[in-house]
């Protein structure tokens, strides 16, 4: 699958610890392997989440500033 | 450095030893103070204590400021009984008086900012030197995974904080910013595309290059960095930091310097900040720094250095 046909998660309205129940919760719908797009808010989400998916083994494919968000491109863990 | 912590709970005294026997309000009433190094307690050891303070005291155990637990509403004359029974459970009385109190930990060993085994470090530091021996005063030891410092090591006699200095891998970096919203000092810029850190915002605390999503930050500079002559009370004082990026045996080694310093030196209900404003914090710094590269002794500023002083 690749970055363009991934499956996207907004978390910009939520805050901690929604933010990375909402990234789990989506994580599980894609699969092993499965790309998923998460938009965040800058500031605590971005600076905690991706940290978080690359110690817990997913493959961070892309991370850009957009504005005041942040979108994190992910691989699920196979 | 690999401590059991069992080993605090074995205790090695047990003839009716009264520090740790706290006087409380009531006629003949006294709190059994115990030692639990960095505040981690075993399910077992818990079970213990449900059924001591039943059988001793009144069901109750109190948390303590400094992570530990009393037992409260002990009778004068079963302190030999209690001492035996609490012997059994594993379980040590814990300092009081003018002596070494239990050290103090955040929970670094798990804290997803800990630069350091905090744990392991206060276990060690009990292990060596807390030893129940008389000292001028009370002297505390707080140890912190990182520059959060949530164990308050700066406001203890001795205290110990895990860093990490980061350095960008220019050619790993995309710019993509994620450092700059994981420093809480805005010590981190994006410069034509690139992470730059700014060093003299920077504490070292690590938090950019463990946020980094492409592992573009190393942190070539860890350690401990170390502060003295803190404390909290009716009367408070900052610790200054005399040392940093110290490894572990050089900080084990300097927090049994200072306390040795500090029996030697400190005046009766002195506490170590005091003795240091007395003798002058160069003095002490060139005393327990002794045998460490001079590169490890924190330059003390005309700023620092006035900073360092007993507030009311
Ligand atoms: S001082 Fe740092 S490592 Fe320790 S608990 Fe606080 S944030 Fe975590
Ligand atoms: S998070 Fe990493 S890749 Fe992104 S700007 Fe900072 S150092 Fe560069
Ligand atoms: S180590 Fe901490 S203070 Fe220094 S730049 Fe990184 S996040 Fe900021």
């Amino acid at each position: 699958m690749s970055a363009e046909s991934a499956a996207i998660l907004d978390i910009t309205g939520e805050v901690c610890p929604m933010t990375l129940v909402r990234v789990r919760m989506a994580l599980d719908e894609v699969g092993p392997g499965g790309v998923l797009r998460i938009l965040m808010a800058a500031g605590e989400p971005v600076a905690s989440i991706p940290r978080t998916l690359k110690d817990e083994g997913h493959e961070l494919l892309a991370v850009e500033r957009r504005g005041d968000a942040f979108s994190v491109t992910v691989r699920k863990r196979p | 450095m690999s401590v059991d912590p069992s080993e605090f709970y074995t205790p090695k005294v047990i003839d009716a030893q009264l520090t740790g026997m706290i006087k409380t309000v009531g006629e003949n009433k006294y709190s059994a103070r115990l030692k639990v190094p960095a505040g981690i307690l075993t399910a077992g050891l818990l079970e213990s204590l449900a059924r001591l303070s039943r059988a001793y005291g009144r069901g109750e155990v109190y948390l303590t400021a400094r992570l530990g637990v009393e037992i409260p509403g002990i009778s004068g004359d079963r302190f030999p009984e209690i001492s035996r029974a609490l012997a059994d459970a594993g379980v040590s009385l814990a300092g009081c008086g003018p002596r070494m109190r239990t050290t103090v930990a955040c929970k670094g060993t798990v804290c997803p900012h800990g630069n350091l085994d905090t744990f392991q470090l206060a276990w060690e530091i009990e292990r060596r030197f807390n030893d129940g021996a008389v000292l001028p005063h009370k002297f505390k030891v707080a140890v912190a995974g990182c520059a959060s410092t949530c164990s308050k090591p700066q406001l203890n006699d001795v205290g110990l904080v895990g860093v990490a200095e980061p350095a960008v891998r220019a050619e790993a970096c995309t710019g993509c910013s994620v450092c700059v919203e994981a420093c809480h000092l805005d010590a981190v810029r994006i410069v034509d595309g690139k992470a730059v850190i700014d060093r003299a915002g920077c504490v070292a605390c690590g938090d950019c290059a463990k946020a980094c999503p492409l592992a573009a930050m190393d942190t070539p500079r860890t350690g401990l960095h170390l502060f003295a002559g803190g404390r909290w009370g009716r009367e408070r004082q900052v610790g200054i930091r005399i040392a940093e990026f110290l490894a572990g045996e050089e900080a084990l080694d300097a927090v049994g310097r200072i306390k040795a310093w500090y029996r030697d030196n400190g005046a009766r209900k002195e506490r170590l900040g005091q003795t240091v404003l007395r003798a002058g914090v160069g003095r002490f710094q060139a005393a327990v720094l002794g045998g460490l590269p001079r590169e490890k002794w924190t330059r003390i500023t005309p700023e620092a250095e006035a900073g360092f002083r007993v507030m009311r």
